[in-house]
């Protein structure tokens, strides 16, 4: 094998597999990013309540304050919870894009990157000289 | 699959292969550190230079650094791409043939062979794979792994005649997934190049030690890459994620009969051996499931099903889980807290289900029953079905149930139960299966080769294996061989030692057990070379039973007899008095430089019909048994088996087995090892008729069969039993010649006792002639010898020192006329 195929195989490897592979990690990433902030998690119990805490009705009976009293808590509980969620599912989001368009950014470079190498030298080069 | 196959798919390797040997992996590393580092550093200083001039703040040199940082950092910033490229031109083949247990997108299907397996056919002559798998660096961590000598790999291989090309190969996949591992090329060339197999043979090494040797580095490789495999789904999905308990309430009144596990300070799994961290990955999978996610953990008490269920307990606590699990709370629920705590049917049931639906309620419980039979006993002793009551529960997705049970319990109580056995997924812990206690094993050492600098080749953790199965009796399989294994590391470290040899372990389990392993040194060849004489030293006579018993002892030694037996076991017949228990002795004093090594039991104790829970033990009065008490105190020594012929045919059926098998079930079913034991019965059957034959002049060598029938034909022994001992050996009656010998003997010992005293005393032909008149009786052997020494010497010599007729120092000498 001689060592002169290593070049051409790089680059045919680059614009091929490479990319492949660079979607695998980027996936990879994306499905960690998702599950991290459990957003389906959150999404699904939006507005449940807050730790499952709830008011129990004590009277037996009709009683309207009782009543009340409970649709109150309750109500609070499940807002709270589906705030702090919210903010969650929120953050996470915009991880997530982030990630998705810094990962677009990057399969740009990497398809330019055999360009950019040899531009990047010579612009140090010729920063530094003149 | 042909080589030309195999080489035709390694093809796609060959670029980065070829990079990699120019620019190597370790140095990579290294230098791309380096360089992002500097691209950082320049780029950091070099920020400001994104002004278009210099702020007003900074002056003129500092700006001029800026701007020459921003020149190196452009410089700096294409060596570091361009080695990153390279960098991840290479891993790209490298991480290839690579399973997944969270599958991930875009990956190569077509990957059926590992870089290991192209690197080999890359660097290999394909007109001598032999010397190509020699020369392959892989292939030479397996050579060393196998316990081969570096230089004598280098003789070998200069001097190998045989040549296997690639015409002559064929490789098989061993694994079911067809992915060729670097095993597969190992054990092809193993198989097919006699002279290579032959040549290991040689350095002691066979096929199972080349085939464990090669599954250890292939293994190891395959760990190196999921390590560096950060950023894969298997690793990235390990991380904790954030708010998944949010959905969850708390379990008060579990809390209350409960532990949760996920609060404790829990050791990290990684420090767990490999076959604990597998198990608890099937708990894991088990648990992920959608539906009926329950485990049954069935393993024996003292194993590592504990280590599983805390290893467990970790990972969830650190979050280091499936989705599924993550913020699960792992309860340890105390069951005699309630039953105790209700002592009625209807209060326990009451409280029990109430505490189910609160933790359903809650949503995040994994409910643990350290001993799920007993809990079913309690209850059951209350008047209540536990299992009716948890059946519906168990269904659940919100309440998870992990049971623990030994295995007597699990068959007898869980197993015929369907439904549990539907509604659980079961996990039986295997203890002490050779293949997991290998693979334990070797993981276990390449931790400590790292850690300790140390080598430990294959051969060597073979021996540990087995020196542990055989010579260490407490605890079980892997457990014991780990330990053991920990032990003898700690050690050589300390020795300052770079490699554990087989020398080492033997050494080590001779010293820690006090049984005779390892090299024969000098002093202990001559002892057993002349074993016979040395027991001659103390037994006068009796050269058939001195010298079946030499033998037998050598085979021992020698590491060529059964070690599924015991280490020896004879039946000594004959008369009383004429040496059965003294040879014992100095068995015991010889073979293990102790005669204390004796365990003694008097068989004519055991005559009673409870004889045999005595001896092992009863269920049902709770008691502990003599025998297999007084074998896990001292595993190791002479059992003397005094006047077996008297106890019971029960008993006999247990020795029966303890000599076949080397081991036996206490009351409680577990095992007790009889296999370090010389075991010696003695029995006075067949005296008569040997006393009889003497009696005609026959010899007892010719006579032995008849004598044993008869034994047989009387129905004191059955012939099975007796089949089972190594040696069956007749005791004849002292005759004169001996018996002065014996007196001789008795007197010097008596000699020395008074020795010790100042006094010292003159053995003369006289004074055994004297005593042979009232010391002979062929009917008792040397006992009435005995008695003579102690009536007639000893009280004479007594009478004297209360008299003061013996002066400090001085030399007694008894004549006849003294003595009457």
């Amino acid at each position: 094998m001689s060592y002169f195929f290593i070049l051409p195989s790089y680059l045919l490897w680059h614009y091929t597999e490479g990319l492949r592979d660079m979607t695998r990690v980027w996936t990879n990433f994306l499905w960690f990013l998702y599950n991290f902030f459990s957003i389906p998690i959150l999404a699904k119990t939006l507005f449940e309540p807050w730790r499952r805490i709830q008011e129990q009705k004590h009277r037996g009976g009709f009683s309207p304050e009782d009543i009340a009293e409970t649709l109150m808590t309750n109500t609070i509980m499940r807002l709270v919870g589906a705030l702090i969620r919210l903010c969650t599912i929120a953050i996470g989001t915009c991880v997530i894009l982030v990630v998705f368009w810094g990962g677009i950014l990057l399969y740009g470079a990497w398809l330019l990157l055999p360009a950019l190498i040899p531009a990047s030298f010579l612009y140090g080069l010729s920063s530094l000289i003149f | 699959m042909t080589y030309w196959e195999i080489e035709r798919a390694a093809r796609r390797f060959y670029p980065a292969i070829a990079f990699d040997g120019l620019f190597p992996r370790t140095s990579r590393i290294r230098v791309l550190k380096l360089l992002w580092f500097l691209t950082l550093l320049f780029g950091l200083v070099a920020l400001p230079s994104i002004f278009a001039d210099a702020p007003a703040w900074v002056s003129s040199n500092l700006w001029s650094i800026v701007l020459f940082s921003r020149g190196f950092f452009f410089l700096t910033l294409p060596f570091s791409l361009l080695v990153f490229a390279f960098h991840s031109f290479v891993n790209s083949f490298f991480f290839r043939g690579f399973e997944q247990t969270i599958p991930e997108h875009f990956s190569p299907t077509d990957a059926y062979i590992s870089y290991e397996i192209a690197t080999f056919c890359f660097s290999a002559d394909p007109r001598d794979i032999t010397d190509g798998f020699l020369r392959f660096s892989f292939g030479r961590m397996i050579m060393a792994r196998a316990g081969v000598d570096q230089n004598v790999l280098e003789q070998f291989r200069a001097v190998r005649t045989n040549r296997l090309s690639v015409e002559q190969l064929a490789f098989t996949p061993s694994n079911a997934d067809g992915k060729m591992r670097l095993f597969d090329i190992a054990m092809a060339v193993f198989t097919l190049d006699a002279e290579f197999k032959d040549f290991l043979f040689k350095q002691g090494i066979q096929e199972k030690g080349f085939r464990d040797a090669a599954a250890w580095v292939s293994r190891d490789v395959l760990s190196y890459k999921k390590h560096m495999r950060w950023w894969s789904r298997d690793a990235l999905g390990r991380i904790e994620g954030i708010a998944k308990d949010w959905s969850y309430g708390t379990a008060f009144r579990l809390r209350r009969y409960a532990n949760d596990l996920t609060r404790l300070e829990l050791p990290s799994l990684s420090s767990k051996p490999k076959y604990v961290q597998e198990n608890v990955e099937r708990i894991e999978a088990i648990l992920s499931k959608a539906r009926e996610a329950n485990v049954l953990l069935v393993g024996e008490d003292g194993g590592s099903k504990k280590d599983v269920l805390y290893g467990f307990a970790s990972i969830v606590k650190e979050g280091q889980v499936f989705p599924q699990l993550e913020h699960k709370k792992v309860y340890v629920f105390d069951s005699n807290r309630i039953i105790s705590g209700t002592a009625e049917k209807t209060k326990f049931e009451s409280e029990f289900i109430q505490l189910l639906d609160e933790s359903v309620n809650a949503g995040n419980v994994i409910m643990v029953f350290e001993d799920f039979p007993a809990f079913l006993q309690s209850a059951l002793q209350l008047g209540s079905n536990a299992v009716g009551l948890l059946s519906p529960y168990l269904n659940s997705s919100a309440i998870q149930f992990i049971c623990l049970s030994s295995p007597t319990p699990f068959h007898q109580l869980i197993e015929s139960d369907g439904m549990l056995t539907a509604k659980f997924d079961t996990i039986l812990l295997k203890e002490g299966e050779s293949l997991d206690v290998l693979q334990t094993l070797q993981d276990e050492a390449s931790v400590i080769e790292r850690r300790q600098g140390l080598t430990i080749p294959q051969p060597t953790l073979g021996l540990i294996i087995e020196s542990a199965d055989r010579y260490v009796t407490e605890g079980i399989m892997p457990d014991k061989a780990i330990d053991l294994l920990y032990e003898i590391a700690g050690q050589s470290s300390q020795q300052g030692k770079k490699e554990i040899t087989r020398a080492d372990v033997l050494d080590f389990v001779r010293t820690k057990t006090g049984i005779p392993t390892g090299t024969v040194g000098v002093d202990e060849q001559q002892k057993l070379i002349n074993l016979e004489q040395v027991l001659h030293q103390r037994v006068v006579g009796q050269d058939e039973a001195v010298s079946a018993i030499a033998n037998a002892m050598r085979r021992s030694r020698a590491g060529v007899a059964n070690p599924s037996r015991p280490m020896g076991s004879f039946l000594f017949m004959g008369p009383t008095g004429v040496g059965k228990t003294e040879t014992t002795k100095a068995l015991a004093s010889t073979f293990f430089n102790d005669e204390n090594k004796i365990l003694r039991l008097d068989m004519s104790e055991y005559t009673s019909p409870d004889s045999l829970s005595k001896l092992i033990g009863s269920f049902q009065t709770n008691t502990a048994g003599v025998l297999s008490s007084m074998l896990r105190e001292h595993p190791y020594g002479v059992l003397l088996l005094d006047e077996f012929e008297k106890t019971t045919k029960e008993v006999m059926d247990l020795f029966l087995q303890i000599l076949d098998e080397g081991m036996f079930s206490d009351m409680r079913g577990k095992k007790v090892n009889a296999r370090n034991l010389i075991i010696i019965a003695t029995s006075n059957a067949g005296s008569d008729l040997i006393w009889q034959y003497m009696q005609q002049g026959a010899k007892l060598n010719e006579k032995k069969d008849e004598i044993v029938d008869a034994v047989v034909k009387q129905g004191i022994f059955r012939p099975e039993l007796l089949n089972r001992f190594d040696g069956v050996i007749l005791f004849h009656p002292i005759g004169d010649a001996h018996l002065r010998d014996i007196a001789r003997m008795m007197l010097e010992k008596f000699r020395s006792r008074i020795r010790a005293r100042g006094i010292d005393l003159d053995i003369t032909d006289d004074l055994i002639t004297y005593l042979m008149k009232f010391g002979n009786d062929p009917k008792f052997g040397a006992r009435p010898m005995n008695r003579a020494i102690q009536d007639i010497v000893e009280q004479k010599i007594a009478d004297k020192i209360i008299k003061g007729d013996i002066k400090l120092g001085e030399k007694v000498q008894l004549i006849a006329a003294d003595l009457q």
